[in-house]
């Protein structure tokens, strides 16, 4: 804990070649129509590491991680650039071949948790289905191993969640077991897909904290997906602003954040201080 | 900061865990109970059906001007004789009596004696049952399976030729009725290459192979409807259920695909089309009438036609019992499979 891991004194400089742990370079995405939905995007992540992607809806930033996982809508593809995992080449994985990296490697969550469980299915089981069918474990061991994983994301009463439906759940709650089955296998890099905009203000809090311990705790990388620049600056070292496809401002968050450069990150940078509660407050004092 | 929030964030947890006391005592045994609600609902449901379609198939066959004296004796009978055998048949009594005899004794398994050849009612069904259980059951595995696979390559290969070429091929199906189909089989696999029968019927015991060769071609005929709406309606739940986010959620787990679309997907896509196999059982079971008469199979349906163009009432009322009971049990067993497939659907009703 010694490492603060709230300091963002580490600049993308840091990060070595050789240490890093995904390498997007010149990633383009196409739309079936031809359309250009992401046009030359490039970062890197190192090992353990965090990495916020800020911008509006349609920014291209979630097909960007979707590029990472392999699963890109219906019809739309990667045309150009590299996606590299640990030295792997993405962009050449068959799909019985990306099935040994979801999971296992590459975690991830989303927005909306309730609807990528399945609804028929108890959650518990669906947790032991991925322990037992990618982790080869056996059924009481994989009824263990769940119990121990929900208690440690802060779920009381662990047995009886097992066996409850989605829609039995809170968002919340929800969210927790998702991500106990997105690091179940100990995987090296967690996705977050807006992960936390559906959640109250204060259980968003509390699964970004969680993100965090998990973060720390089991020395993942992870990417931050949202569109609220509070979410993202709390919890990333590293910040990229995306906009219409392209990345518009990159650097560590700390510094993105006190001299945005460009003027899309600066008029965010703007109304998140204009809107938030801070500048609210501060707005009141100088009225008085 | 992860240090100084910990005890924070546990405390929280508090909060945010709050709600789950007033769920904890509906979960525990929500797919059990769903299956029971899916039980009692349809007993609910049977029960009074079964009163109901008894009590009219009984008063359309005792207003009638069926008169199995005047039929059994014959132009020469006398006013008297024909008397005396309505006394014995119990045609003299109140209707309101007659129906209670007749569902007490059938609660006892006794459905009364022909009119014309006095063989227990129940003996003829027990005979002829077999042959249309033979035939219903076996279209209705055709339906499945090739419905099911029709339906599930179909989805797989959305918008692609197969995918078509699988709903154009359904859609030419479901407007081919039984008894067209079953003549055009007969001609081609009966006549033209003759390796099935042309019809008739042989016991399972004389033989497992010679049984199901008279049976594939009225099978087939009977089933192709069903399998072909089984396909459609298959294809188009699995179509919609792999654009889920749980299908996606399943793929990000590294789940393989196979195991994605038969597990995650199927489960929750196969439901229209399972109620649509609930839906085509009475058909099945209407549909052999047809098809017994096609194929010449002695079965119910050749019971019941027989027993109507005679105006044999008490036959005509017993198969009706059976037809209904095996529409009543089977709708009941298609939503019990639904309760235990879909626990959550328990929310919506």
């Amino acid at each position: 804990m010694s490492a603060d891991t709230g300091t963002h004194d580490r600049g993308p400089a840091a990060v070595t070649a050789g240490e890093a742990l995904v390498q997007v370079d010149a990633l383009r995405i196409e739309a079936p129509d031809g359309r250009e939905l992401v046009s030359g995007v490039s970062f890197e992540l190192a090992r353990g590491g965090s990495l916020g992607i800020v911008g509006e809806s349609g920014s291209g930033k979630t097909l960007t991680t979707r590029s990472l996982l392999g699963l890109l809508p219906h019809g739309i593809s990667v045309t150009g650039g590299s996606v590299v995992f640990d030295g792997m080449d993405l962009r050449a994985l068959r799909r019985t071949q990306w099935e040994q990296v979801r999971g296992s490697r590459i975690g991830a969550v989303f927005q909306d948790p309730a609807s990528y469980l399945n609804p028929s299915i108890a959650v518990g089981k669906q947790l032991t289905e991925v322990l037992r069918v990618r982790g080869g474990l056996s059924r009481s061991a994989a009824r263990e191993r769940a119990a121990e994983l929900l208690g440690s994301l802060g779920l009381h009463q662990v047995d009886l969640v097992l066996t409850q439906y989605p829609h039995e759940l809170s968002g919340g709650m929800l969210q927790r077991v998702l991500l106990a089955i997105a690091i179940c296998l100990g995987p090296e890099l967690l996705i977050a897909d807006e992960a936390t905009t559906a959640l109250d203000v204060t259980v968003q809090a509390d699964v970004l904290d969680l993100f965090e311990t998990v973060r720390v705790r089991e020395g993942l990388a992870l990417v931050l997906v949202s569109h609220d620049l509070a979410v993202v600056s709390r919890s990333t070292e590293n910040l990229l602003v995306m906009r219409d496809g392209v990345v518009v401002e990159a650097g560590p968050t700390a510094q993105v954040l006190a001299d945005p450069r460009h003027p899309y990150t600066r008029l965010l940078v703007e109304h998140h201080d204009a809107y938030s509660l801070a500048g609210y407050l501060e707005k009141e004092t100088a009225d008085v | 900061m992860t240090a100084v929030a910990t005890p924070e964030v546990q405390a929280a947890d508090e909060e945010v865990l709050a709600p789950l006391d007033e769920v904890a005592d509906l979960a525990p045994h929500s797919p059990a109970r769903g299956v029971l609600i899916a039980l009692g609902r349809g007993l609910a449901i049977a029960v009074p059906v079964l009163f109901l379609t008894t009590l009219i198939t009984f008063a359309l066959g005792a207003f009638s001007d069926q008169d199995p004296a005047a039929a059994v004796l014959g132009e020469v009978a006398t006013p008297a004789d024909v008397e005396r055998m309505r006394h014995e048949f119990g045609l003299d009594r109140p209707f309101h009596e007659q129906y209670g005899s007749w569902v007490w004794n059938a609660l006892h398994g006794d459905l009364g004696a022909s009119w014309f050849t006095n063989i227990p009612v129940a003996d003829s069904i027990a005979e002829r049952l077999p042959v249309s259980l033979s035939v219903a059951g076996l279209a209705l595995g055709i339906a499945v399976v090739l419905g099911g696979c029709g339906g599930i390559v179909a989805a797989l290969n959305r918008g692609r030729f197969v995918d078509r070429a699988i709903t154009a091929v359904a859609a030419a199906i479901t407007t081919v009725p039984a008894f067209v189909a079953g003549i055009g089989l007969i001609i081609v696999f009966a006549v033209l290459i003759p390796v099935f029968p042309t019809g008739g019927y042989v016991p399972i015991s004389a033989g497992i192979g010679l049984w199901a060769s008279f049976l594939v071609l009225p099978a087939f005929a009977l089933g192709l409807d069903a399998s072909a709406d089984l396909a459609r309606q298959l294809r188009t739940g699995l179509v919609s259920a792999l654009d889920e986010n749980y299908v996606l959620g399943a793929q990000v787990r590294g789940l393989p695909w196979r195991r994605v679309v038969l597990v995650h997907a199927l489960r929750n896509g196969a439901a229209p089309a399972i109620a649509v196999i609930g839906l085509h059982i009475p058909r099945l079971v209407g549909g052999a009438v047809i098809t017994e008469a096609v194929f010449q199979m002695p079965g119910l349906g050749q019971l019941t036609r027989d027993a109507a163009l005679r105006g044999d009432v008490p036959v005509i009322q017993g198969s009706l019992l059976v037809a209904v009971l095996l529409v009543l049990v089977s709708s009941l067993v298609v939503n019990v499979v639904l309760a235990r497939l879909l626990p959550a659907s328990e929310r919506a009703a």
